[in-house]
């Protein structure tokens, strides 16, 4: 069967009352973590993930999708009305994204975000629906060599791609991959740094980890911040057509973002947060009025928020063509699939061609739901904010120990988002990165596993990693950027005539 | 003289302390790797780059004034105040029972957040116990511990 004919059977499925039910849920839910500050969709998915037991692995799939992409959508209103990122992927919206507030456009600003997230959205579910099918197949011929490689190249990745020193993240990533060691050997069984406690022997859970790290630690940063949060701009709907000038001024970076935020998604770690900063620098490098930057230019608001939602949609292909997450809430949608006994990989898309195309169609679908719900609803969604902060934060700070403890009904998980929630706001204020961290923690132990795999399989030998065609393949991808960014670093400084002849 | 970074020298002593518990475990050989030699690899990198990170910042590089960094946002009388809840809690949740647990932490965080009257607290509290009981509990069939009701 072809692409068409499995996406209209998707659409069938995907239509149906249940299907539209967890999409919308999903999506509502979503655009509200987005809007609130110390949850976000992570923290959303880990509260939710008690709830898969009783759903079916499609509605889990639809639900968590949701979750995860109607979150950049609701992240951007905060940016725009009120210079307050809801999400670290629409940091950089609000720097136009306010500014155009403050000129009175707001409404416009708003809609732009809206449409280039949509035209995003399924510019990525359209990649996600072309390339998956072809990487899948790819992968058929991966062994642990290739995914030793493949997962080790990501963490290796990680610092380059992450916000601030690269040294830090580096060290972000070494004590993930060292938390990740903590339990039982992937390979005998064995218990390791268990120190005599039953209940790490299960190992240390990223979940609880990851809910300490950004909603506790956000918890402790908003109390020890003076500011409260500003005024909120009440927008109209009619208000929120932007002139044809800003829509004339908006295609190309939607275009732009939309493509450029895909490719990025593929990355691991917050691939969405570098998407925006990479689109709205391109967006700035392109235009022809840069002087416009900072101070209101529409393009500015389009190119980052479609790039972020289009990263979002682009970080489902390796969990669904590979079966590895590249990203934390990644991680989760595999946790709520494995619960319904479904294991992403390679073999996915064969074994469930109806949930994948399912899956798709429901992308669309919420997409769409997503536009129609944050426009004409933008003021509900903001008039959560409107809730005083010392009710707020008691209630993110409750609904993570309750969350916490549902997933694995499990103490230790108490412990671990209480102590990582102290130490992650301790690490992100001296500079740290703390998405890298998380990701190692989730990494870590498919790393180990396939590093002793590959070395029972070549009796030793670590040249097997270079031997076999498409792990050198694998290892050389990050070689080649890396070569490519500097050859034109210099050929940039060479044409700037930084490189002077000497005189003679 | 600039003072000792902490966090690169929390982490050296981290790194050093798994490499020198990791020897404990069998490390075995490239042939047949053991459960210790993959932490021995990752204690080493890690003490490793948290030692030359440590040496780059401490020692004064030239140009610089040698004065120590504008310190960083430390937690505020506020922050505390909920750390303090939520060790009591992760500590005595299994004791009390969840839910009357989480009856005082939230009774106690809306306190410490600023929320002015004990009466508005305590109802607050028990009002998100209960929502939260009919939610985890009753509604999704998630045990939690007992405690003393038991």
């Amino acid at each position: 069967m072809g692409i068409i004919e499995n996406l209209m059977i998707g659409f069938g499925q995907a239509l149906s009352p249940v299907n539209l039910l967890f999409a919308f849920l999903g999506v509502t839910l979503g655009s509200l973590v987005g809007v609130l500050p110390g949850i976000g969709p992570l923290g959303a998915m880990s509260l939710l993930l008690c709830t898969t037991f009783g759903m079916s692995p499609t509605h889990s799939l639809i639900l968590f999708a949701g979750i995860y992409y109607g979150s950049m959508y609701g992240g951007s209103t905060t940016s725009i009305l009120l210079n307050l990122p809801g999400e670290s992927t629409s940091v950089v919206t609000c720097i136009d994204g306010y500014k155009m507030t403050q000129k009175g456009r707001a409404g416009a600003a708003l809609f732009i975000a809206a449409a280039g997230s949509f035209g995003a959205g399924t510019v990525s579910v359209l990649g996600l629906m072309l390339f998956a099918p072809p990487l899948a197949e790819l992968a058929l011929k991966f062994g642990p060599p290739e995914y030793f490689c493949l997962t080790t190249v990501g963490l290796m990745v990680l610092p380059y791609i992450s916000s601030g020193s690269k040294v830090k993240s580096g060290l972000m990533v070494l004590l993930g991959v060292m938390v990740s060691t903590i339990g039982m050997d992937p390979v005998t069984g064995d218990q390791r740094f268990t120190f005599g406690i039953l209940a790490l022997s299960q190992g240390i859970d990223f979940i609880p980890m990851a809910m300490g790290l950004f909603g506790i630690a956000e918890v402790l940063n908003v109390l020890s911040q003076k500011s409260e949060t500003g005024k909120v701009h009440s927008v109209r709907l009619r208000e929120m057509l932007p002139t044809r000038e800003e829509i004339r001024r908006s295609v190309g970076p939607i275009i732009r973002g939309s493509v450029i935020g895909f490719f990025i998604g593929l990355i691991p770690g917050p691939a969405a947060v570098v998407a925006s900063f990479t689109s709205y620098a391109m967006e700035k490098r392109l235009s022809k009025h840069p002087e416009e930057f900072g101070h209101g230019a529409v393009e500015g608001v389009a190119g980052p928020e479609s790039a972020n939602n289009a990263a979002a949609g682009g970080a489902f292909l390796p969990l669904i063509a590979l079966g590895i997450p590249f990203a934390p809430p990644m991680a989760l949608v595999l946790a709520a699939l494995l619960i319904g006994r479904i294991l992403p990989g390679p073999t996915f898309i064969e074994d469930h061609p109806q949930m994948f195309w399912t899956f798709i169609g429901s992308m669309y679908i919420g997409n769409v739901m997503l536009l129609l719900l944050n426009l004409p609803l933008v003021g509900l969604f903001v008039s959560v904010l409107r809730t005083p902060i010392r009710i707020l934060i008691p209630v993110v700070a409750i609904l993570c120990l309750t969350g916490v403890y549902a997933v694995n009904s499990s103490s230790i998980d108490v412990w671990v988002l209480v102590l990582s929630g102290v130490g992650g706001f301790i690490l992100r204020n001296r500079g740290y990165d703390l998405a890298p961290l998380v990701l190692a923690v989730v990494l870590g132990p498919k790393v180990e596993l396939y590093f002793r795999q590959s070395l029972f399989m070549s009796a030793g030998s670590l040249a097997i990693f270079v031997e076999r065609s498409i792990s050198l393949a694998i290892l050389l991808i990050p070689v080649v950027v890396l070569a490519a960014t500097v050859a034109l670093h210099f050929t940039r400084k060479s044409r700037a005539g930084e490189f002077k002849k000497p005189r003679k | 003289m600039k003072s000792v970074p902490q966090t690169p020298l929390v982490l050296l002593i981290i790194g050093l302390g798994f490499v020198g518990y990791s020897t404990k475990y069998n490390i075995g050989s490239l042939n047949n790797p053991g459960v210790g030699l993959f932490p021995i690899l990752i204690g080493v990198a890690l003490a490793g780059l948290a030692g030359f990170f440590l040496v780059r910042q401490w020692s004064p590089a030239p140009g610089q004034t040698g004065k120590a960094p504008s310190a960083p946002p430390i937690l505020s009388g506020k922050a505390y105040g909920v750390v303090a809840t939520l060790v009591a809690f992760a500590a005595l949740h299994s004791i009390l029972g969840y839910w009357t647990s989480i009856f005082a932490a939230m009774t106690a965080l809306l306190r410490v957040a600023g929320v002015p009257s004990w009466k508005k607290s305590i109802l607050g509290g028990v009002l998100t116990s209960a929502v939260s009981y009919l939610v985890f509990e009753y509604w999704l069939g998630v045990l939690f511990p007992e405690g003393w009701i038991r």
